[in-house]
Order: structure tokens, then C-alpha cells, then sequence
């Protein structure tokens, strides 16, 4: 079935979220839907994945079936349309082809790949098959965005762009008190942020919320730059905010004024 | 003690969002207002409710968080995009606290 076309007029951007649910309300789905909600766009999810999960871990998975994920997709894409995309928590190999066979066949739309395998928690959240999968949702990614660690998962910076993807390297799991974000083109092409890091354990959700921030901006038109510096800004005012709930890494809170 | 709200809102958010709150002791509180001419009503139950909850959670009474519940789904229901065929979400108000 094709998705359904943009009307002429519409203000919304309907932003795709196909991801992992987080119990504990700090990452996954629920940071994506309130980043999308925040910052002006639709948001609807392919929810792959049940997590039991707080601030001090990953208590259990349950894995969406394959053809649910499938439907959810399905269901939103052919009434709603979709924008843009974001991709999270997949949770099993079968699953990520099956996504990135679905995804192929939505050309022009953006997709935003958060290849999420290592939670902040230490949990390995994906095995070697799914890093495998991986590989094909790269070939469709608009942009990649690991950290440090999923980087060097993936084979490092050069096996990233192989696809043909953007790359943004996110810097928060280095060390010293200045981070840098660096993205990087298909072409080679660099641009790097960089900011005093923000001393705080309320970490949880950071990777969730800046990837579904960037998927908002390129549904509502932004390019990738404008896009990744108005998701910084959220992130960073959202650790600012973080509530300090939990004996763990803790959920980051809910800014209002970056638009 | 059992306290009911009869929103008169169903799932796929038909009928009044005008329903009397009817306390266990019989108290009875109402708002009514103009009904707002829309489609996209889907969610409005469920908005309405986990609205509520978080005023109760942050130490309203039930007649406060019901009054910025009902405020909240109105304002979201004027804020509506417009999207599907069918009865489509309603927008996300950032100003109601």
C-alpha cells in the first residue's frame, strides 16, 4: 500500500518513530513522542519492543512480533503519512530486515538511524545478527547517529559513510569536560559542535531524544545542520531540566521553549 | 471510597465532554461549555483521564485537575492538524498548566 500524501497547507510534520518502549518513561518511545510533541510534530510509533526497564536498567524484553511492527507501520503510513523517520531500538535481526525492507520503498522520505545496541545502563541491547541488519538500514539512512562505542560496533567512521549515509559521531561518551558532535556527509564534507559537557547521572534517554529531534526538524524542512543544532539545544535544555528521578541514570526533563 | 467522572466520552471520543462528576458522598460538580465541531476527536478519553491523573499527582483536588483536564483536551482539540481520513489525534497544547 502507498502512504498517504502530504495535503497542500498541512503545518504538521508526521514524524515515524519505530522503536523500543521504556517502562520507566526516560528513553524510547516516550522520549520520542514528547521531543516530536515539543517540538511541533505528529508523532506515531512501530513500537518493536517491550521494555520493563527504571533508571538502574533492562529488566526484561519482550519483542513486538514482526508482522505487528509491520502493521503498525502500515496502519499510520497509509492513513496518516509520514515525513520523516526515526529509527530506534529495533530488537531482533528478523525485525530490522523486515523494516528496512519496508523502508525501501518509501523513497524522498528522511530517515534518521539511532543504531541503538549498547543502553546507557551496559545492557547489550542487540546482538551480532542485528548488528548485521544494521548494515541494510544504514543503506537507507539519511543519517547514522551512534556514540563512541556504537561506532566503533559498526566498524568505525569510514564503514559508516560506506553506505552512503551521514554520520553524526556523538562525543558524550568521551572524556574531558568539552564534547564534540561531528557530522560528517557522504562527501566527506565535516561540521563539529562542540560544548562544555553537562555534569549530571540524568542521562537516560539523550540518544532517543536528539535522534527523534532531528527526524522533527527534517520533517518540518530543516537541513541536517539546522536540524542537529536545534536538537542539541533541546537535549542539552533537557538535562538541564531533569527532574533527578531514580537511584540510576535518571530521565531528562521536558524544555518548552526551543522551537 | 469510589469516585466516578462521567466524561461522556467514549475511546473513539464520541459524545459530550460536558458529563456531571458524581462523588462517592454525592457531590455533584458540572461544566459545560460549547461543543467543539471536529473530526479529529481520537484521544480525547484517554487525554482527558491521564490529564486528571497528573493533577491529582501533583496534589490537586478532583474539581482542579478535571477543570485543567478539560482545558487541556479543549485546547488540544482546537489545536488538531487535521491528519488521516478518519477521526484524526488531536494537536499538543504547550500552554495549560
Amino acid at each position: 500500500m502507498e502512504f498517504a500524501t502530504k495535503p497542500a497547507g498541512m503545518p504538521v510534520a508526521r514524524i515515524l518513530i519505530i522503536a523500543g518502549s521504556d517502562s520507566g518513561g526516560g528513553a524510547g518511545i516516550q522520549a520520542d513522542i514528547r521531543t516530536v510533541t515539543m517540538l511541533g510534530g505528529h508523532a506515531m510509533t512501530a513500537i518493536t519492543a517491550i521494555t520493563a526497564q527504571n533508571t538502574l536498567g533492562v529488566q526484561a524484553v519482550h519483542a513486538v512480533p514482526v508482522e505487528v511492527v509491520l502493521a503498525q507501520i502500515e496502519s499510520v503510513g497509509s492513513d496518516i503519512g509520514v515525513d520523516a523517520v526515526k529509527i530506534g531500538m529495533i530488537g531482533s535481526a528478523v525485525t530490522a530486515a523486515a523494516v528496512a525492507e519496508r523502508l525501501a520503498r518509501l523513497p524522498g522520505v528522511p530517515i534518521v538511524f539511532d543504531p541503538v545496541m549498547v543502553a546507557t545502563s551496559g545492557s547489550v541491547l542487540a546482538d551480532e545478527a542485528t548488528v548485521a541488519a544494521f548494515r541494510m538500514l544504514m543503506d537507507l539512512a539519511t543519517l547514522v547517529t551512534p556514540n563512541l562505542p556504537e561506532l566503533a560496533a559498526l566498524g568505525g567512521q569510514a564503514a559508516v559513510l560506506a553506505h552512503g549515509c551521514a554520520l553524526l559521531a556523538k562525543g558524550g561518551h568521551g572524556e574531558g569536560a568539552m564534547l564534540t558532535d561531528r557530522l560528517v556527509t557522504a562527501d566527506g564534507e565535516a561540521t563539529a559542535w562542540s560544548d562544555a559537557r553537562i555534569e549530571t547521572r540524568h542521562t537516560h534517554g539523550t540518544g532517543c531524544t536528539l535522534a527523534s529531534a532531528i527526524a522533527t526538524g527534517l520533517g518540518q524542512g530543516m537541513d541536517l545542520p539546522e536540524s542537529i543544532a536545534r536538537a542539541r539545544a533541546y537535549v542539552r535544555d533537557a538535562l538541564e531540566l531533569a527532574p533527578g528521578l531514580g537511584a540510576g541514570h535518571g530521565p531528562m526533563g521536558v524544555p518548552r521553549d526551543v522551537r | 471510597m469510589s469516585v466516578e467522572l462521567i466524561a461522556g466520552v467514549d475511546e473513539a471520543g464520541r459524545g459530550p465532554l460536558a458529563g456531571p462528576v458524581v462523588a462517592a458522598d454525592g457531590e455533584a460538580t458540572a461544566w459545560s461549555d460549547a461543543r467543539i465541531e471536529t473530526r479529529s476527536t481520537h484521544g480525547t478519553g484517554c487525554t482527558l483521564a491521564s490529564a486528571i491523573a497528573t493533577g491529582l499527582g501533583q496534589g490537586m483536588d478532583l474539581p482542579e485537575s478535571i477543570a485543567r483536564a478539560r482545558a487541556y483536551v479543549r485546547a488540544a482539540l482546537e489545536l488538531a492538524p487535521g491528519l488521516g481520513a478518519g477521526h484524526g489525534p488531536m494537536g499538543g497544547p504547550r500552554d495549560v498548566r
